[in-house]
């Protein structure tokens, strides 16, 4: 695998002066930029004549990941040349939350099954139920195909974001990108680091993904409570307190986080489902294991490919741990380095939320709050 | 640039840093530098602000779990205790307070043993260590005694208290008080077992206590009676007297029982005024009479009730086991056939012997048979004239019915009336007779005869029938009988069971013109103010007076003062059973009516009735 690295800027441009040395022979560019930036230029046209055979796959976000650095309102691109292995991209466009189940079901009947060893999905962050995409996804595409990838971000805004998939940045979008090839080996992990706190509250009103009451009282209201003077920073402030979801007793509690608020219904939706009936805590962040739960992630999905050599890997992160990791973000993408080492290519986003399953065998499912990894590797 | 935070501004100062300097050069680094000291304490602000929210959500949580927890324990109407890991009390609730008598401050912080010493005796502590150890125990009907208290059964269950982790912190007891459980089994223990009027065993634990007796006695060389009693005359006290008489005289008898037996003997009332004894253990049979001979002597002397003397002497059957049956059911059959001969005899107690159940048998031929004999004709009527003393002239028939067995031949009337009256079959047998009797009448009449009233005995189970007056007054119609022509005959002891129903047939029954007969009169009990009220006609002196008069002067006493009460109830008076010249004098000089017997003619056949009718035959 040969891959080639390179970062945009306002200020400076590419910082490793020009791009394109793969030229033809790249089959693959992973982009991620801010959605101001990739409104900015025509980066379609201009990635399709540096790397003229690729494919190009991407989306906006809260915060680029190039190496072992975070920047905002940046483009990275990253172009692969894989020794051995093959591509397919397709995409579907989604407008309700409610076509969430049929659009990943769709995406995942669009890739030819023969030969697909992983599926890399990108999908719009704010009209779109994380859970049910996956769920759909899942069920698209045959068994024992991996799934991985995130939803798209917007910064702290939680207003529009892009897909690139083959073609310029469009919203409303899901994009998938399907892996083939009998040498590939892909990895993945996926941790958090959150500590829930406070008692145990009754989801007693919601809908799919939308909560209205704990307790019989407004969820919102709780939140503002919490939330205090930072309540005015709704709903990107509600990513400080993601809820721990609980839905059998028992059970390993997965993470929600917040896209969106509705005052006038004094609803909140979550980029996964809420259902009644189950349980949910408060979870507040703990810093050391945010970083903690960075590194685990990247020693899954590095032991999940047999520790060989991990030529990439695709850091996938959530928007809130960066809200309240805030100048210290950078420790966890550090942290990952540790574990692979200087050769390995490090990319990735900032999001809204993460698809991947939590362990190797696990059922795919969405997170929140959580860094997942995606490793390739050729042997 | 954001104003310098207070702290970064003060370590500037400290260190003597230029701020001026500093921002000039290092702007970003300096603005990154005093974000980072903000970000600490807005984090700081929030985390604080979380713990603050948090702590008061999971106090009010915890009260309100609290008080619903107090309160479930406190208004639990079942005892609930809990203890700490080295086994003292921590809770103790109102119900558990009521059933020890313990009061929860007496208690708490206490062990078990402190508190209930006596659970070392009864092992009980080691339920509570057990508890501690995860293991759950039940302790059932523990009887325990309250200081002042009646002793109460409680049942408790034992378990550990395990918190989050699964670990024990304690254990807790919840504590039943299932006295009255415990009560209700006893009452129903007795219900099943023991009769409720006498306290005795009832039939259920007697037959159990037979078998238990046949069971133990199979080894060994001994005996097993089984005693059946009756009372004599206890119907006619429960129908005359009413049923409280009658059930206190069966609860002084029971007692007087009771005294009689050995310790081990049982006693128990079957039903009604039937008792069975068990005698066990015995050597010879004579061995029983000792028992049985105190049992008849202890019911000679009265028994008093309502200041009333009564007198209830019981018939005796005894069956023995082995000799007379190897199972309960067999020696309970002999002992009820030997009662039955008891009675017959009129003897106080017999013994069982094989031939008796000769005579069941040929009973229960007779019973079957005797169904069927009025549709294949085997009964008929004889007719037995009643003679007036001072003309010697026939003044009127008495029916009597016969029952001709095709294989038995003639069956006396003592034989199948008792069977007829006890199933039922005396209600076509009677409304047959009386026809017949009145269709003779006819035929006499239609001869040309000068009127012969007949007379028919009624039996008791036709007089309780509803229909009675309406069957006499159709037959009278069918048959065109004058009623002054019939006479009906029932006996003395008859007329007084459900003496008002009775006193109501008979009036109506008068006042068609029937006449109305008293048979058999002396032998019973009546008392003579019932004769002045009943609708009467007729007396008939019991046959058993006659004999011997006027040589026994104690019958000829009885005779003479029946015919001077019949003369001033203006009754006619009649005797039975005269079979000589001498009984035919005496009783035409005291005054008596009329009379019947051998002396003048046996019962007789239809055609020979006619014959003495038509011979104009007179003493």
């Amino acid at each position: 695998m040969v891959i080639e690295q390179s970062r945009w800027t306002q200020a400076v441009g590419w910082e490793s002066g020009a791009i394109g040395r793969l030229g033809p022979s790249a089959q693959l560019v992973l982009l991620f930029g801010g959605s101001s930036v990739l409104k900015e230029r025509n980066w379609f046209g201009e990635m399709k004549k540096a790397y003229p055979n690729a494919h190009l796959f991407g989306c906006s976000t809260a915060g680029e990941i190039c190496g072992t650095q975070v920047s905002d309102d940046s483009l990275v691109a990253t172009a692969v040349k894989f020794d051995y292995s093959r591509l397919e991209g397709a995409h579907v466009a989604i407008s309700k939350l409610k076509d969430s189940f049929a659009a990943g079901e769709r995406l995942g009947q669009s890739l030819n099954p023969k030969g697909l060893v992983h599926a890399l999905i990108l999908s719009d962050g704010v009209t779109v139920n994380g859970s049910e995409l996956v769920r759909g996804l899942t069920k698209g595409l045959p068994p024992g195909v991996s799934i991985t990838g995130g939803l798209s971000g917007d910064g702290e805004r939680f207003k529009e974001t892009f897909i690139f998939c083959d073609g310029p940045a469009e919203q409303n979008t899901v994009g998938v990108l399907g892996l083939y090839g009998d040498r590939l080996k892909v990895g993945y992990g996926s941790m958090g680091g959150w500590d829930s706190f406070g008692p145990e509250r009754l989801i007693t009103r919601s809908s799919g993904n939308v909560l209205y009451e704990l307790d019989s009282k407004s969820a919102l209201d709780l939140y503002k409570n919490y939330l205090g003077e930072h309540a005015k920073g709704l709903p990107a402030t509600g990513l400080l307190y993601p809820l721990s979801l609980r839905i059998q007793e028992g059970a390993v509690g997965v993470v929600r986080t917040i896209l969106s608020v509705n005052e006038k219904e004094k609803s909140m939706t979550f980029a996964g489902d809420i259902p009644e009936g189950a349980y949910v805590r408060l979870m507040k962040a703990n810093f050391d294991r945010l970083i903690d739960g960075a590194v685990d992630a990247a020693k899954t999905s590095y032991e999940a490919i047999g520790s060989s050599t991990t030529d990439l890997a695709i850091l996938i992160s959530c928007v809130g741990r960066k809200l309240v990791l805030k100048q210290r973000i950078e420790e966890e993408v550090e942290g990952v380095r540790k574990i692979f080492g200087d050769r390995t290519a490090l990319t990735g986003f900032y999001s809204y939320g993460e698809i991947s399953p939590f362990s190797r065998n696990a059922k795919c499912e969405l997170h929140n709050q959580t860094m997942t990894i995606t490793t390739f590797s050729e042997g | 640039m954001e104003p310098l935070h207070s702290l970064l501004k003060r370590q500037l100062k400290k260190y003597r840093v230029d701020s001026e300097v500093l921002s000039k050069g290092y702007q970003d680094f300096l603005a990154a530098v005093n974000e980072a000291y903000r970000q600490f304490d807005a984090d700081r602000a929030m985390l604080e602000r979380s713990l603050d929210l948090s702590s008061q959500e999971l106090l009010q949580a915890n009260s309100e779990m609290r008080a619903v927890f107090e309160r479930l324990i406190n208004s639990n109407v079942d005892g609930i205790l809990a203890f700490d890991r080295d086994g003292r009390f921590t809770v103790w609730n109102p119900a558990l307070e009521q059933i020890t008598g313990f009061k929860k401050s007496d208690v708490l912080g206490k062990d078990a043993l402190e508190v209930f010493p006596v659970m070392k005796e009864t092992r009980e502590d080691r339920f509570i260590q057990e508890a501690l150890h995860g293991k759950a125990g039940v302790v059932k009907d523990r009887i325990y005694h309250r200081s002042g208290g009646e002793p109460s059964f409680l049942e408790a269950h034992y378990g550990p208290v395990l918190n989050e982790a699964g670990s024990i912190v304690g254990g807790f007891a919840l504590i039943r008080d299932i006295s009255e459980r415990k009560r209700s089994e006893a009452r129903l223990q007795q219900a099943v077992n023991y009769d409720a009027l006498t306290g005795l065993p009832n039939r259920t634990l007697f037959l159990d206590r037979l078998a238990q007796a046949v069971a133990r006695t199979f080894w060994r060389k001994r005996l097993v009676a089984v005693l059946l009693l009756n009372l004599n005359r206890f119907k006619l006290i429960n129908d005359t007297l009413g049923h409280n008489v009658g059930d206190q005289l069966l609860k002084a008898v029971s007692e007087r029982f009771v005294t009689c037996l050995r310790d081990g003997d049982t006693v128990a009332r079957l039903g009604g005024d039937e008792f069975a004894i068990i005698l066990d253990d015995i050597a010879v049979a004579q061995d029983v009479l000792i028992i049985v001979q105190k049992v008849l002597e202890t019911c000679r002397k009265p028994f008093i009730s309502e200041g009333r003397e009564l007198f209830a002497d019981p018939g005796v059957g005894i069956s023995l086991y082995p000799n007379d049956g190897e199972d309960v059911e067999t020696l309970l059959k002999n002992a009820d056939a030997a009662m039955s001969r008891a009675k017959e005899l009129g003897k106080g107690y017999q013994f069982f012997s094989p031939e008796m159940n000769a005579k069941a048998t040929k009973r229960l031929v007779l019973e079957s048979s005797l169904r069927r004999a009025l549709e294949r004709q085997e009964m008929l009527l004889h007719y037995q004239p009643r003679v007036d003393l001072s003309t010697g002239r026939i003044t009127g028939m008495e029916a009597l019915v016969r029952w001709q067995h095709p294989d038995l031949g003639l069956v006396p009337p003592a034989e199948f009336i008792p069977l007829a009256e006890e199933s039922e079959v005396i209600i076509p047998l009677g409304g047959w007779v009386l026809r017949t009797a009145c269709m003779q009448s006819k035929i006499w009449k239609r001869d040309g005869f000068h009127l012969i009233p007949v007379a028919v005995n009624l039996s008791p189970r036709q007089l309780r029938h509803q229909d009675l007056v309406e069957v006499v007054e159709r037959v009278m119609k069918e048959t065109n009988t004058d009623p002054r022509h019939l006479e009906l005959e029932l006996t003395e002891s008859f007329l007084l069971e459900n003496i008002e129903t009775t006193m109501g047939t008979l009036r109506q029954l008068q006042k068609m013109g029937i006449q109305i007969a008293i048979d058999d009169f002396g032998i019973g009990y009546s008392s003579l103010s019932y004769l002045k009220r009943f609708p009467i006609n007729c007396l008939k002196i019991d046959r058993s007076f006659v004999t011997d008069i006027p040589a026994d002067p104690d019958n000829a006493a009885i005779v003479k003062a029946i015919i001077t009460l019949a003369h001033s109830l203006n009754l006619k008076v009649i005797a039975e059973g005269v079979e000589t010249m001498k009984q035919h004098e005496f009783l035409r000089s005291m005054g008596c009516h009329e009379m019947q017997g051998y002396l003048f003619s046996k019962p007789v056949p239809a055609d020979q009735a006619t014959r003495l009718l038509a011979e104009e035959r007179h003493l």
